[in-house]
């Protein structure tokens, strides 16, 4: 075994643990969320969606909201954190139009939960099996979809909204929709 | 998109990845979730095994309870019966949740590594046996070993 | 107060074997460099084996005092309270002393100082090199030692003894998973007193036969204790998470994975050492190799890091710590490698064909595979680093790089006892493996014939066992020599076969057996999942079943549903009756279904309740599960087989 071929065990391991460093480092820094999985559907174009209303027989159709811009937000009673972000919600709601999915829910305990929260939508769509939210790349809850008025999704936020959001990146994405 | 086989082994001896025939067991499926036709129900199953459940801990879609599972396997139905073909329906899976979904790594820029390593790795440690015998390996050894 | 200061006796203990623990890394390399025959230096290596016998007395001590605050549920040890109860069953609070992070380190202490007195009472290792072993394995103590003390210490207390403790997780208390670290640290320790070795040989700049029968049979142990240990986790997982799988490509199985794979690289390797005068520096390199897995093994997964990168988000100093400690622990044996390693040159005088090439070849393999599968459990977590993307590396991947290589492995395998040492008689060899051949042939012919659903990876799969029993009996018809004349000899002399030869042979068959369940788990197993009502008669594959009840059930700390189902043979007769079980335990407030199995030898009943009601049935995952248990009774065969290959031959002996 020539000299440069007995070094080349240390090499690898130190190529290693340099890795598993660098893993380390990214892991003490930020706040990442350990729920996301690391792609969203930020930049897409929205699906073409038609819901059935929470109440009644009637439906939604995402393509009647084309040239306004609107949020999407799925939520459920069932679903701790999306008691957390209600507040975030109701800001949001003020300065653009906010489609409510009520995902996998029990239809009494869902208006409860909107009679304590409050109900910030401009429309409430119910999804009762996933289907629709599949569609959107949902996976948990809840999720706050921000969309431009020609159906692009600006920005994709898994997890709850908080206030920190509103001033950051889902903010910037509402006034990018309002803007254009 | 390969098929392949049973997703729950370790084969030590897998030689070749074909289709297996016959059902592979389903730990989440429920009686109502099946399609009628077998070979149907069969292309969803080996689709579902390559399919990450995104709120499970490294298990397939097939193997998980979860609800989200269950819609994404009621998804792939509904689509193979619609007429999709599996790789419309990853690449639909994959336009949403990314690369994360499928447990068979896709050969992207990102993935040459892996896929490329362990065949690179063989070849180089080929190399060094070789490298190594050579330069230990003195003239023909002239006596004969007994043989058994 | 009962157990007042048994905690304070057990700290103290510990940090007494803490200072043994550097007595027995100093003395002995002192006594070592000292020249030959000194008297100062004799006492002083002397001094390293009383120190090794010293710290197993201390360390002994304070795993029995930590037990017993366990045993007579001692509330006031902060770790009884978080992880044991007053109602666990009495087998359950032993089991707990290691099930949680301190205690299992404690166990992995103990079980280093057993292997490092194992080390010191040995007659046979030479007094300079059983310094320098002992002298590494006391800095190993003294880093774990160091670790438990500061950072993870079991003796802690609490300051209000709560009146009970928090332990009561149903899926904790289980025979499996109480064996399966034990077993693990077994396996990981044993290849710690193959690294010690390895680094005495490297500072001798010496490798000879002697040091490898020395080795040896810490090397066995170790591949054995690691084997069951695994097997144990495979089989728990398939009787207790209700889904009949057995491996799934976890980060944590892969971890446990890795050191075996080089473990068994690393018996073969020293073999040939012990036999001829190669592999040297190879078995050295293997050896630091198998036990940094281990600490790669014991560690990272005790701390989350394979499961999450974020898992140390909260506290990534501990991380750095543990980081740091394995740059020292394998990064100076590795320079150390490169340094000294050319004086432990072989003379390699083997042709192509021989069983050294043999041996080369499936170590080759068995590193690869190794690399394969860090590979693929680092991947995701490097890619997430470097730029976020996250991916899934799953059994479909190793399916196509692993696989393969353990495919060409075992039809090496099977080959290799026939090949002689330097240079074998190819022609010779292909011949004798003609009825192996012919045995394959059969196999697949068979199936093609029998077997319904046929495919060409189960029937690879199957003749690929086949190959290898065929290799296996092969060999020791040649060993006795049944191949000559005389037969009554031959059946003498087979009995007469060296019990370390016994051993290859049966866990050779063992993993062939191992082969079998695995391909009759993954290719021949039926399911059947329907609603069903009492009464209702199901099929799955060959088997029969009859749902006969679901009814509630008290337990003595759970509440269940359970279904009552009868097993039936073709006529419709009772020949079992199994219970599947979804349990609800209020204490914990967790649910576990308990899956109705029926374990024989040509395979496994396997029943699942799922939900339902009486008005609209219930469902049921019934499965016909083929030469399942062949899986752990291979895994168990090859164990068996490490362990009687640890019987010395006789010296000189060839095997």
């Amino acid at each position: 075994m020539t000299r440069w071929m007995r070094f080349l065990p240390l090499w690898i391991f130190l190529a290693i643990v340099v890795v598993a460093y660098a893993m380390l480092s990214a892991s003490s820094e930020g706040t990442r969320d350990t729920k996301a999985i690391g792609f969203s559907m930020t930049n897409a174009a929205v699906p073409d969606l038609t819901l059935p209303k929470f109440e009644g027989n009637g439906t939604i159709t995402l393509q009647d909201y084309k040239g306004k811009a609107y949020a999407i937000n799925i939520f459920a009673s069932w679903c701790g954190p999306c008691k957390l972000e209600a507040a975030s919600i109701d800001v949001m709601a003020e300065k653009l139009p906010v489609i409510g999915i009520n995902y996998r829910d029990n239809p009494e305990d869902a208006a409860l939960f909107l009679e304590q929260f409050g109900n910030p939508y401009a429309d409430l769509a119910r999804d009762d099996d996933g289907n629709y939210s599949i569609q959107l790349g949902v996976h948990g809850l809840p999720e706050t979809f921000i969309i431009a008025p020609d159906g692009t999704i600006l920005h994709h936020q898994q997890g709850p909204v908080f206030a920190s959001d509103l001033n950051g990146k889902l903010g910037d994405a509402i006034k990018r929709a309002l803007g254009s | 998109m390969k098929r392949i086989a049973r997703v729950n082994i370790i084969t030590v001896i897998m030689a070749i990845m074909l289709a297996i025939s016959g059902l592979s067991p389903s730990l989440a499926l429920t009686p109502e979730e099946r399609l009628d036709d077998p070979r149907l129900e069969q292309r969803a199953r080996d689709l579902s095994l390559q399919l990450r459940c995104l709120v499970c801990q490294n298990q397939s879609i097939d193997d998980s309870d979860a609800p989200f599972a269950q819609d994404m396997r009621r998804l792939i139905r509904r689509d193979i019966e619609a007429g999709k073909s599996d790789d419309d329906i990853i690449a639909f899976l994959r336009q949403r949740y990314g690369d994360y979904v499928l447990l068979n790594p896709p050969l992207t820029s990102s993935t040459y590594v892996l896929w490329a390593a362990p065949f690179v790795i063989l070849v180089l440690g080929v190399g060094i046996v070789f490298l190594t015998r050579r330069k230990q390996h003195p003239q023909n050894p002239s006596d004969q070993e007994n043989s058994r | 107060m009962m157990g007042l200061g048994i905690a304070e006796i057990g700290h103290f203990t510990l940090a007494l074997a803490f200072g043994t623990a550097l007595v027995m890394a100093i003395t002995p390399i002192i006594g070592a460099t000292c020249p030959e025959h000194n008297a100062l230096g004799d006492r002083l290596m002397q001094t390293g084996r009383l120190a090794a016998g010293l710290m197993l007395g201390q360390i002994a001590l304070a795993f029995t005092l930590l037990t017993v605050s366990f045993l007579t549920s001692d509330f006031s040890v902060k770790l009884v309270a978080s992880h044991s109860h007053s109602l666990k069953p009495m087998i359950y609070k032993f089991a707990g002393v290691w099930g949680n992070h301190e205690g299992s380190l404690l166990l992995w202490a103990l079980i280093l100082a057993i292997f490092s007195s194992a080390v010191a009472w040995s007659r046979r290792i030479n007094p300079r090199r059983q310094a320098w072993v002992l002298s590494i394995q006391g800095m190993i103590a003294v880093a774990f030692l160091l670790f438990l003390l500061v950072t993870s210490n079991p003796f802690l207390r609490l300051d209000a003894a709560p009146l009970d403790g928090n332990g009561l997780n149903p899926l904790l208390q289980d025979i499996g998973l109480a064996l399966h670290p034990p077993m693990l640290y077994l396996g990981y320790v044993g290849l710690s007193v193959a690294f010690s070795f390895a680094i005495a040989a490297l500072i001798e700049g010496r490798v000879d036969g002697d040091w490898a029968r020395q080795a040896r049979p810490f090397i066995l142990a170790a591949w054995s204790a690691l084997t069951l240990g695994i097997a144990l986790g495979s089989w728990w997982a398939y009787y207790e998470l209700g889904w009949g799988g057995w491996w799934f490509w976890d980060p944590v199985e892969n971890a446990s994975l890795m050191p075996w794979l080089v473990a068994t690289a690393l018996i073969h390797s020293v073999i040939v050492v012990e036999k001829s005068d190669t592999f040297k520096t190879w078995t050295v390199l293997l050896a630091i190799l198998g036990f940094a897995l281990s600490l790669l093994g014991t560690f990272i997964v005790r701390s989350g890091l394979l499961t999450s990168v974020h898992s140390f988000a909260s506290d990534p100093a501990r991380g750095m710590v543990i980081l740091a400690m394995l740059v020292v622990s394998i990064g100076a044996p590795l320079l150390l490698f490169a340094l000294r390693g050319d004086r432990l040159m072989s003379q390699d005088q083997s042709r192509l064909i021989s069983r050294e090439t043999a041996l080369v070849a499936n170590n080759l393999l068995l590193v690869v595979a190794t690399a394969t599968v860090l590979i693929g459990t680092l991947y995701p977590l490097a890619l997430e680093a470097w730029n976020g993307a996250r991916i899934s590396v799953g059994a479909p991947y190793y399916n196509a790089t692993f696989a393969p290589m353990m495919g060409l492995m075992v039809v090496i395998m099977a080959v290799a006892p026939l090949l002689a040492w330097r240079m074998a008689d190819g022609r010779q060899v292909m011949i004798r493996m003609i009825p192996a051949l012919g045995l394959v042939a059969a196999t697949i012919l068979l199936s093609l014939l029998i077997i319904d659903d046929f495919s060409m990876a189960a029937a690879a799969t199957l003749g690929l066992a086949f190959w290898l029993v065929g290799g296996v009996v092969m060999d020791l018809i040649l060993t006795a020599g049944f191949h000559r004349q005389d037969r009554a000899l031959a059946w003498r002399r087979l009995i007469g076969i060296p019990l370390s030869r016994w051993g290859m042979n049966l866990a050779h068959l063992g993993t062939a057996v191992f082969i079998l369940g695995a391909a009759g788990a993954s290719f021949f197993e039926a399911e059947t999942i329907e609603r069903a009502f009492p009464g209702d008669v199901l099929t799955a594959g060959n088997k029969t079943y009859r749902l006969e009840s679901v009814l509630p059930v008290q337990g003595p700390n759970y509440s269940s549903t359970a279904a009552t189902i009868s097993l039936l043979d073709d006529q419709g007769a009772v020949i079992d009756t199994i219970i599947s079980e979804i349990r609800f335990y209020p204490v914990s407030g967790t649910t576990t279904t308990e899956a109705a199995i029926r374990t024989r030898l040509a395979g496994d009943a396997y029943a699942v309740l799922g939900d339902g009601d009486s008005e609209s049935g219930y469902t049921l995952r019934l499965y016909d599960k083929p030469l399942v248990s062949w899986i752990w009774g291979g895994a168990s065969l090859m164990a068996l087989g490490g362990l009687l290959a640890m019987a010395r031959g006789r010296k000189g002996e060839r095997s």
